[in-house]
């Protein structure tokens, strides 16, 4: 074969690893550069007490930060509120996606146009959807306020209160994510032979049985995969949640993005911020992996 | 077991009729093919016996028991569809308890039903596989065995061999058959092709256009079609047809005669392949279009002077290249005659 050197005389040549290393090269220096760097400086910065009056200075301090937050209240309740917030935007969003492509799967007039109209709040920016359902649903503003002074009452009816903050949060994140999850279940439903609902039929599966034995198996995969991708979503969500409710009322909606950005660029206790930001990363990471070992790995083996 | 009756059944989508008016008798034991080009009406018709759409008109009786709006599970009937269709994420256990899961069975009853179906197909080993771990064959035993655990009424097949390669075909046809035969079982076969139809069925009921062309037994529908739309769709390779006319007890179209004793006028002449002739001289003149040779026998396609072409079998051993001329004719004892709105108007005696 042409080119081929018989190995004496050769002084150097690159083994097959240094080689690939050799080609990795720019993508590790990127990677270096924009993961790496910050993360350990944040690291760096969560064992650290960062000062700014009177002279920019850090001292050392440990694991305080940390431990600070043991004893934090609104710690505790950031994370409560994150929790609250992630599973009733995953429930929301893979319902509403779910309802919304057993919807298109069905045989109607313009389809193509359908789709397009449902498809669009998803290419709402998140800041956008937020400044909208915060006007849907204040009291001023809000829809709730219209249909209940159309029966008569008096007063406006909100739904930006502590009660039901998180609800309209997650509501508004479950708007924005469905479509998606919607185009990829339909791509599943589109898959599925009709002559499977005959054979339901002749073997008398309820429509509830059919459902679950012909309609969601091949669906099953793509839940799972987006309810990792929102549950992901929905813990690191800042932008939509500053913009509707501004971590309020009160601390009623401060997620621990909302904590994080207060304590770090309100209080400039940059330190704790980037300590309490790495238990929310492992609150991300850790809930993904649960999710795979609970039942990711049991749809991968189909 | 039992008769199924169809009485002018008609189906209709829209605008678009489906199934017009058909009545067909099928015997307690039958094995009746449904045989028809795509979009005949022959699975609509399959359906509606099912139960799985509802006949715009007419009647379906199982004996004599009327289950024209009966839903397909109390008609007690097993569908086997296109490639073997099974549950994708159940077992093949899974997938045959699903067709006794609705009924009142006690479980030793249950067990023994899938036990029987299980050593009747050999599908032992299989029980545990995804379907999507098994072969088209396998597959196929295992939806089959599917439906005999019900002991169904009748088994409604849908082209169930269609998806399989040729070899796997032509093992599990006769499979099929056998099976049948041991059951006893009414089964209605769907089929778009002909080799199946008349290899399986006890009789074939040939569809066009929603409507029932010819019913019989292989060899009627072969030997004596009513249609020249049988005539052209059963056999293979298929028969000639050869638009002429009658007159003076000769049947003419162009350069070919052949003494025939019909009524004078306008008609079709059809002749199976095997009854065309190669002659020295005094036949219609062609050249050889294309040779197909098939081991047994070599399928000859000629072109005559007005470019129709015909086919003929001749011996293995015949010798010819393309373009080469050569003469044939129609054995006159074998040709049969097709007027176009009558049908047949001419046969052999036999």
């Amino acid at each position: 074969m042409a080119g081929q050197v018989t190995g004496a005389g050769r002084t150097s040549e690159l083994s097959n690893l240094q080689f690939a290393l050799l080609m990795a090269l720019p993508v590790l220096l990127f990677l270096v550069l924009v993961v790496a760097y910050p993360l350990g400086y944040a690291l760096w910065m969560s064992f650290q007490q960062i000062v700014f009056f009177g002279g920019y200075r850090t001292n050392f301090v440990g694991l305080a930060n940390y431990a600070t937050m043991l004893g934090d209240d609104k710690f505790w309740w950031s994370i409560w509120v994150t929790i609250r917030f992630t599973v009733e935007s995953v429930v929301l969003a893979m319902a509403i996606g779910l309802a919304l492509a057993l919807l298109l799967n069905r045989p109607m007039r313009w389809p193509g146009l359908v789709r397009t109209i449902v498809m669009l709040p998803w290419c709402v920016s998140l800041y956008g959807t937020g400044i909208m359902f915060s006007y849907l649903a204040t009291g001023q503003t809000g829809f709730a306020t219209a249909i209940a002074f159309f029966f008569g009452a008096d007063r406006p009816v909100s739904f930006v209160n502590r009660q039901w903050v998180i609800e309209v949060l997650a509501i508004g994140n479950a708007w924005n994510m469905a479509p998606l999850v919607a185009f990829f279940l339909l791509a599943n439903l589109k898959t599925i032979p009709t002559r499977l609902y005959d054979l339901a039929a002749i073997d008398r599966m309820s429509p509830l049985e059919t459902f679950w034995n012909v309609t969601l198996p091949p669906l099953r995969f793509t839940l799972f995969v987006f309810t990792c991708i929102t549950t992901v979503l929905s813990m690191k969500l800042f932008d939509f949640i500053f913009v509707l409710s501004g971590g309020g009322p009160g601390t009623a909606s401060a997620v621990m993005t909302y904590q994080i950005y207060k304590i770090s660029f309100r209080d400039l206790n940059l330190g704790y911020g980037a300590a309490q930001s790495f238990v929310l990363l492992f609150l991300i990471v850790g809930s993904t992996m649960t999710l795979y070992a609970l039942w990711g790995r049991r749809e991968a083996e189909r | 077991m039992a008769g199924i009756r169809l009485e002018q059944l008609k189906k209709s989508f829209g605008t678009f009729t489906a199934v017009q008016g058909l009545d067909l008798d099928i015997t307690d034991g039958e094995f009746l093919v449904l045989l028809g080009p795509s979009g005949c009406g022959k699975t609509t018709t399959l359906n509606c016996i099912a139960g799985l759409e509802t006949p715009s008109a007419g009647r379906i009786l199982f004996d004599d028991r009327d289950v024209t709006g009966d839903p397909p599970h109390s008609r007690n009937i097993a569908m086997v569809f296109q490639s073997a269709l099974l549950y994708p994420h159940m077992t093949a256990r899974a997938n045959i308890e699903a067709s006794l899961r609705r009924s009142d069975l006690t479980p030793e009853e249950r067990r023994r039903r899938i036990d029987d179906a299980v050593a009747m197909l050999e599908i032992g080993d299989l029980l545990d596989k995804l379907p999507s771990a098994m072969s088209g064959g396998q597959r196929q035993r295992v939806a089959t065995a599917k439906a005999i655990v019900r002991q169904p009424t009748a088994f409604l097949l849908d082209e169930p061999l269609s998806a399989l390669d040729a070899a796997l075909r032509m093992t599990l046809r006769a499979e099929i058959v056998n099976l049948q035969k041991r059951l006893g079982s009414t089964t209605v076969f769907v089929t778009h092709d002909q080799v199946e139809a008349m290899t399986m069925g006890d009789r074939i009921a040939v569809m066009n256009g929603g409507r029932l062309e010819q019913i019989g037994t292989p060899s009627e529908i072969y030997e004596r079609p009513q249609s020249l739309f049988v005539a052209g769709f059963v056999g293979s390779p298929p028969m000639n047809l050869i638009q002429g006319e009658v007159a003076d007890g000769m049947f003419v179209a162009g350069e070919l005669k052949v003494p025939l004793a019909a009524a004078p006028g306008p008609v079709t002449l059809g002749v199976r392949p095997q009854h065309l002739h190669v002659r020295a001289e005094g036949a219609l003149p062609c050249t050889i279009f294309a040779l197909e040779r098939l081991g047994r026998e070599t399928v000859l396609i000629v072109e005559d002077a007005a470019r129709n072409r015909l086919r003929l079998l001749v011996d293995p051993e015949f010798q010819g290249r393309v373009g080469d001329p050569l003469q044939i004719a129609p054995d006159p004892a074998r040709c049969l005659l097709f007027d176009g709105a009558k049908g047949l108007i001419h046969a052999p005696r036999n």
